[in-house]
């Protein structure tokens, strides 16, 4: 039986994670069925299977997953595994195809997952077999302007429910296209030696920077991209249900880019009025529990694949309906310059030193005798903005409680 | 077999005169001298790394893509305590395969080679620390776009192609 009570300890000044929540497998385990397989998973973009017949193969927890564009336009999320003898049906990433076909008896299935034939059929009594419907779907599925959530759990929250007052930051990300709508391209691929929580909790720490990003950010100020004299204000939030953002203003913008940053503002502020506009026009690292971060023109998806090994995907996104020259900027921002928004945990300027430390981490707790990790930075400030939303300073740790609040209610 | 160039029947730069040209640059990354390295590349030179090398590296990922700028920002990094590289990666590249022919333009040529980079980041005498003293080797394929330019042969681009360049990779900010 794993142990999981006090993996998680909060008092009046204090708070604290268990050093267990990191390495010990029967919790990850535990967590895969708890948090992944049975809650709301993040398994792919809408953008990725526009067409009829356009797949991607995902995971939830450990289940693997196709995701898939039926003929009637929506969205499926199927088990990937034969009803025959539970052979994986499609080995590939993503494709198009009319019928999954599996390889091992022939058993095939239409693009919603469907059955579509028993191979050899006659040879099966005439009575048989009527019960095989297809390939096993996700209890629910979610699409939140293009990105689809699926759960294995029948009695799963409702989605909106689920999301609550981060919808409207996440409507904030997705209204920076003018369109409402984003487009993926094909991801940045890193895997780590750690975790996968020290990624979910880091995309949201304003604390680090200034230590793990000192080089990244003394090259750029060489470079006149980065003026340390400009402070980060900002601030961080928490959310019910473990969401959580750190939103700071975009004040690290080259000068020569700063007329597109300005018409990409003016453009906001005229579709949506000047506060609306205005208040969208922050940078926000958005946590939605526990798999994805809509990030500064890309997605984040955190793949935990042992309790020391995770795999990070980075898809940057295009603004659909946005001018060309603002997706131009940022296309070269996140693909071709070295820079703050730069995507590549494998060699980026910056990203690259957070997986770093997620393995030096890793390395740390592997002790075992690091019982109490901290995160009370600014514990005696958070503030309630509205019901389920608290606010804290930009380098406060709340974002992280707020996480393993939620982390400790599901995995008790 | 490359075009000829009407004289001797070779492309303008021998296979000898590549390689040494590439064994240079693989020394200089062996032995830390990125400043060097730096200015064996044309003004306008790429040094990149695709994952998909048929993607638009305008519109699509890779894994580096670097003009002169980034370069110079790379190495700066290198130097300035950037903590994937520190301790530094050692690296030694082993080039082998290489063939040369001639690119489109007069002054340029195409060489092509395969290597295999082994690199290790040392400092852990333990073997506890995790990224640190496991030497690793990447097997990888090379295309060299060279240009005259004054007399000397400089990289006008250079492409990694790993073997491994589509599934997720770790630690490659060291120099490959």
């Amino acid at each position: 039986m794993t142990q999981t009570a006090n993996l998680v300890r909060e008092t009046d000044n204090d708070f604290m994670v268990s050093s267990r929540a990191y390495t010990d497998p029967a919790i990850f385990d535990r967590e895969l069925q708890r948090i992944f397989e049975n809650g709301w998973c993040y398994v792919a973009h809408e953008s990725e299977i526009e067409k009829p017949g356009d797949f991607r193969t995902a995971a939830v927890g450990r289940i693997p997953v196709i995701v898939s564009r039926g003929d009637d336009g929506g969205v499926y999320v199927n088990i990937n595994a034969c009803r025959h003898r539970g052979t994986v049906v499609c080995h590939e990433e993503r494709g198009n195809t009319r019928f999954f076909v599996c390889p091992y008896h022939g058993w095939s299935y239409r693009r919603d997952g469907s059955l579509h034939k028993v191979s050899a059929r006659s040879n099966f009594p005439e009575d048989w077999g009527h019960d095989i419907e297809g390939l096993v779907p996700a209890a629910r599925m979610a699409n939140f302007r293009g990105l689809i959530f699926a759960s294995f759990a029948p009695d799963a929250m409702d989605f909106d429910e689920y999301l609550g007052p981060l919808k409207r930051y996440a409507d904030f990300w997705f209204d920076h296209a003018l369109d409402g709508r984003v487009r993926v391209h094909k991801p940045w691929r890193a895997v780590y030696s750690g975790n996968w929580k020290f990624q979910l909790e880091n995309s949201t720490d304003g604390w680090h920077a200034r230590y793990v990003h000192v080089s990244a950010l003394r090259t750029l100020a060489k470079f006149g991209e980065y003026n340390p004299k400009v402070g980060w204000p900002g601030c961080t939030r928490g959310f019910a249900n473990g969401h959580g953002i750190l939103e700071r203003p975009r004040g690290d913008i080259p000068p020569e880019l700063k007329p597109t940053f300005d018409l990409f503002r003016s453009r906001l502020q005229e579709k949506y009025g000047d506060e609306r506009g205005g208040e969208m026009f922050a940078r926000r690292h958005i946590t939605v529990f526990p798999n994805i971060q809509l990030m500064e023109f890309k997605l984040r998806v955190i793949h935990p694949v042992e309790v020391d090994k995770t795999i990070v995907y980075e898809f940057p996104v295009e603004l659909l309906g946005t001018d060309e020259e603002i997706n131009r900027v940022i296309r070269q921002r996140l693909l071709t310059e070295v820079s703050i928004s730069s995507g590549s945990p494998v060699s980026g300027m910056v990203n690259a030193d957070d997986v770093e430390i997620f393995a030096r981490t890793q390395t740390g707790l592997s002790s075992g005798r690091m019982r109490w990790l901290r995160f009370a930075r600014g514990i005696h400030r958070e503030v309630m903005e509205r019901d389920n939303e608290w606010r804290g300073e930009d380098m406060d740790e709340l974002p992280q409680r707020a996480l393993y609040r939620e982390w400790a209610r599901r995995m008790a | 077999m490359g075009k000829a160039d009407g004289v001797s029947g070779h492309p303008v730069l021998s296979r000898r005169e590549a390689e040494k040209l590439v064994f240079r640059e693989a020394r200089l990354l062996d032995e830390d001298r990125f400043e060097e390295w730096l200015k064996l590349f044309t003004g306008d030179g790429i040094y990149s790394v695709p994952s998909d090398e048929t993607a638009d590296p305008a519109v699509e990922t890779s894994i580096i893509h670097d003009d002169a700028r980034q370069r110079e920002k790379r190495v700066f990094q290198l130097r300035n305590r950037h903590l994937a590289q520190d301790p530094l990666s050692r690296t030694i590249h082993f080039v082998s395969n290489l063939e040369v022919e001639q690119a489109g333009a007069p002054d340029e040529v195409l060489v092509r080679c395969n290597a295999l980079i082994a690199e290790m980041r040392p400092g852990d005498h333990q073997g506890l620390q995790r990224g640190l003293a496991k030497p690793r080797i990447l097997p990888c394929r090379c295309v060299y776009r060279l240009r005259r330019e004054n007399d000397e042969w400089r990289i006008a681009s250079k492409q990694v192609l790993l073997i491994d360049r589509d599934l997720p990779l770790q630690n490659i900010t060291f120099i490959l």
